[in-house]
C-alpha cells in the first residue's frame, strides 16, 4: 500500500497536469476578487470565498479524474495489478493521492485569498472559531467531491468522465444557485449539506453555519458510501 | 516437472459469448512457451486472466502451484512481469522516468537497476526524449524493460513484435533469447506471426475457439513436421524389414503406409520391396512448417 502511494503521490504532484490545476485556480480567484473593483475588500473577499468553493472542487475533480483516466488510458494501471496489488490497495492509494491534492489546492487556495485580501488593502479579522469550523465544513464536503470524482473517473475513466463530473457539478450548482433565489427549496437544501457547491448558499466568511457538525457528518458519510461503492465496482471490475 | 503456470478448465464468458471454453495448459519452468493461435481465439484474455486484469467465469489457473484464489497469488505475482496488448507507458514520461515510476509501484528501495535495465533494451540514450515521441519498436522495448522491474522469473508477452520493422522483430527476438538463456526468466509469448515464433518457442500450446487444442514441446513439432517420405504399402512389415537393413529412420503410422525420414532412392526399393512380394500403393513427399501444423490442427476456415 505504502509503494502505491508513493507512486501515485509522486506522479500526481510532479504532473504538468497538477501545477496546471493550481495556476488555473490562482488565475480564477484572481479574476472573480478583482471583478468588482468598485466594492470594499470584504465584498471582493467574499466572492472571493464563494468562488473558492465553486471552482476547487471542479478543479480537484479535473486532476482526480485525469490522474486516475490517465492509468486507465494508457494502460499503467496494468502494471500495477500484474505485479499483485490488490484491487482495493490501488483504488485507496487513489482515494488518498485525491485528497493530498484536495489538501493541497484547498491551503493553496486560502493562502492566496489571504495573501490578496492582504494586498488589497485590508486585513479582515475573523475569529479563529469561525475560521477552523468553516474550513472544516468545506474539507468534508471537498473529501465527499473526490470520493464522488473517484467513483465517477473508475466507472468512466478518461475524458468522457471528466465531462460528466463537470457537468454534473455545474448543475448541482445551478440547482443551489436556483434554490437559493427561490427562497429554498427542502430537498434542494437537504442535498447541499453533503457537497460543496451546496454550500455556497449556506456558509458566509463571516459566519459559520449553525450546525456545523451535521454538515461535516453528511459529507464524510457521503464520502465513505462514494469511496465503499468505488472499492466494490473496482474490484470486480474486468480491465482491458 | 515443475510448471510456473497451469490452468485447468478455465473459461471466460462475455454476456453471451464465450472466450475461453474449458482450457488447460502447462507452462513448464524455464520455458519460451508459444502461444499460438488466430485473431479472436483467445490468447489475450487468457493472458488478461492470468495477469489478474480480469476474472475466469469458471476454472482455475495456478502461479508456481498457488491457485488464484488463494491469498498468496499476490506473492506469486510479484515474480512475473508483462506487457500486454499495447505498452502500458506514460507518454509524458522519459524512458528513466518509466522506469523509476514502476520502481515505486514495486517498493524497490533505490533506482539501482535502470541503467542496466536501459542498456539492456538498448535505450540508454534516449536521454530526456518522452516515451510519446518513441517508435513503435522503441515503445515495445520500454515495456519489456518495465515488465523486468524487480528481476521476474516469469514474463508474459502479447503478441510482442506486432506491428515492428525487422530491425525491431530482431532486437526484440535476441531481448527473449537472452533473458531466457542468462537469467532463465520463463515466457509466455501470444502470437500469431508463427514464423517468428518457431525461432525462439520451445513449447508450444494451439488455441482455438478459446481451447487448447494441443500442447506439444518444440522437439514434438519438429518431429511432426519432419520432411519425410510417407508411403503406403501392401506390407509394413516388409518395408520396416528394408529399411532397418539399410539404417534408415522411419515411423509406421498406419495398417499400411511408413514415414521414411531419408532421402530415398525409390527405384532401388521398390525392386528390394517386390522380391518380398510387397507393392507400393503411393509415395509422397511431405514437407510441413509450424504454419502447416497449425493450419491442420485448427482447420483453414474462418471462424469469424
Amino acid at each position: 500500500m505504502n509503494k502505491l502511494l508513493r507512486a501515485d503521490n509522486t506522479r500526481m504532484l510532479r504532473s504538468a497536469t497538477f501545477r496546471f490545476g493550481l495556476l488555473s485556480l490562482l488565475a480564477l480567484l484572481l479574476i472573480t476578487f478583482f471583478l468588482d473593483g468598485d466594492k470594499g475588500t470584504l465584498q471582493r473577499t467574499e466572492a472571493g470565498f464563494q468562488s473558492l468553493l465553486l471552482f476547487l472542487p471542479m478543479v480537484c475533480g479535473f486532476l482526480i479524474i485525469l490522474s486516475v483516466g490517465a492509468e486507465f488510458g494508457n494502460g499503467a494501471i496494468r502494471n500495477k495489478l500484474i505485479v499483485g496489488h490488490r484491487r482495493s490497495h490501488v483504488y485507496t492509494s487513489w482515494m488518498v493521492t485525491g485528497i493530498a491534492v484536495t489538501l493541497i489546492s484547498f491551503v493553496f487556495t486560502a493562502a492566496v485569498l489571504a495573501v490578496t485580501c492582504a494586498i488589497d488593502g485590508g486585513i479582515i479579522e475573523l475569529s479563529a472559531k469561525t475560521l477552523v469550523t468553516l474550513s472544516g465544513v468545506i474539507l468534508c464536503s471537498l473529501l465527499c467531491n473526490a470520493a464522488m470524482c473517484l467513483l465517477i473517473s473508475v466507472i468512466v475513466p478518461g475524458a468522457k468522465g471528466a465531462v460528466l463530473c463537470f457537468i454534473f457539478q455545474e448543475a448541482l450548482f445551478m440547482v443551489f444557485m436556483i434554490s437559493a433565489e427561490e427562497g429554498g427549496i427542502a430537498w434542494v437544501e437537504k442535498v447541499s449539506y453533503f457537497f460543496p457547491q451546496g454550500l455556497i448558499g449556506v456558509v458566509s466568511l463571516l459566519t459559520a453555519p449553525e450546525k456545523p457538525w451535521v454538515y461535516m457528518l453528511c459529507s464524510l458519510g457521503a464520502a465513505v458510501v462514494f469511496f465503499a461503492l468505488g472499492i466494490h465496482y473496482f474490484r470486480r471490475k474486468d480491465l482491458n | 516437472m515443475d510448471y510456473v503456470l497451469e490452468t485447468q478448465g478455465l473459461t471466460k464468458q462475455y454476456k453471451k459469448f464465450t472466450a475461453l471454453r474449458n482450457l488447460c495448459m502447462h507452462v513448464p519452468k524455464g520455458a519460451i512457451y508459444g502461444l499460438v493461435g488466430r485473431n479472436g481465439a483467445g490468447k489475450t484474455t487468457l493472458i488478461r486472466l492470468v495477469c489478474g486484469l480480469q476474472f475466469p467465469t469458471e476454472g482455475t489457473f495456478a502461479l508456481w502451484g498457488t491457485e488464484y484464489r488463494d491469498a498468496k497469488i499476490n506473492l506469486m505475482r510479484q515474480r512475473m512481469g508483462a506487457v500486454v496488448e499495447t505498452p502500458s507507458l506514460f507518454p509524458y514520461m522519459t524512458a528513466r522516468g518509466n522506469l523509476e515510476q514502476q520502481y515505486r509501484v514495486l517498493g524497490l528501495p533505490n533506482f539501482n537497476g535502470i541503467d542496466e535495465l536501459l542498456a539492456l533494451v538498448g535505450l540508454s540514450d534516449t536521454g530526456k526524449k518522452k516515451a510519446e515521441h518513441f517508435s513503435l519498436g522503441m515503445r515495445q522495448r520500454l515495456a519489456i524493460a518495465v515488465a523486468l522491474c524487480g528481476n521476474p522469473d516469469f514474463l508474459v508477452l502479447d503478441e510482442p513484435i506486432n506491428g515492428l520493422d525487422p530491425q525491431g522483430i530482431v532486437e526484440v527476438r535476441e531481448l527473449i533469447l537472452k533473458l531466457n538463456r542468462e537469467r532463465n526468466i520463463t515466457f509466455l509469448i501470444s502470437s500469431h506471426i508463427l514464423d517468428e515464433l518457431a525461432r525462439i518457442a520451445t513449447h508450444y500450446g494451439f488455441v482455438d475457439r478459446g481451447r487448447i487444442v494441443r500442447e506439444m514441446s518444440a522437439e514434438e513439432l519438429q518431429n511432426a513436421c519432419r520432411k519425410c517420405v510417407s508411403m503406403t504399402v501392401t506390407n509394413t512389415e516388409a518395408l520396416a524389414r528394408e529399411l532397418e537393413r539399410r539404417q534408415i529412420d522411419y515411423t509406421v503410422t498406419g495398417p499400411d503406409t511408413v514415414d521414411i525420414y531419408a532421402q530415398l532412392n525409390i527405384t532401388q526399393l521398390a525392386v528390394a520391396l517386390w522380391e518380398e512380394k510387397c507393392e507400393i500403393l503411393s509415395c509422397s513427399e511431405q514437407d510441413e512448417n509450424l504454419e502447416g501444423f497449425f493450419l491442420s490442427l485448427v482447420g483453414g476456415e474462418s471462424h469469424e
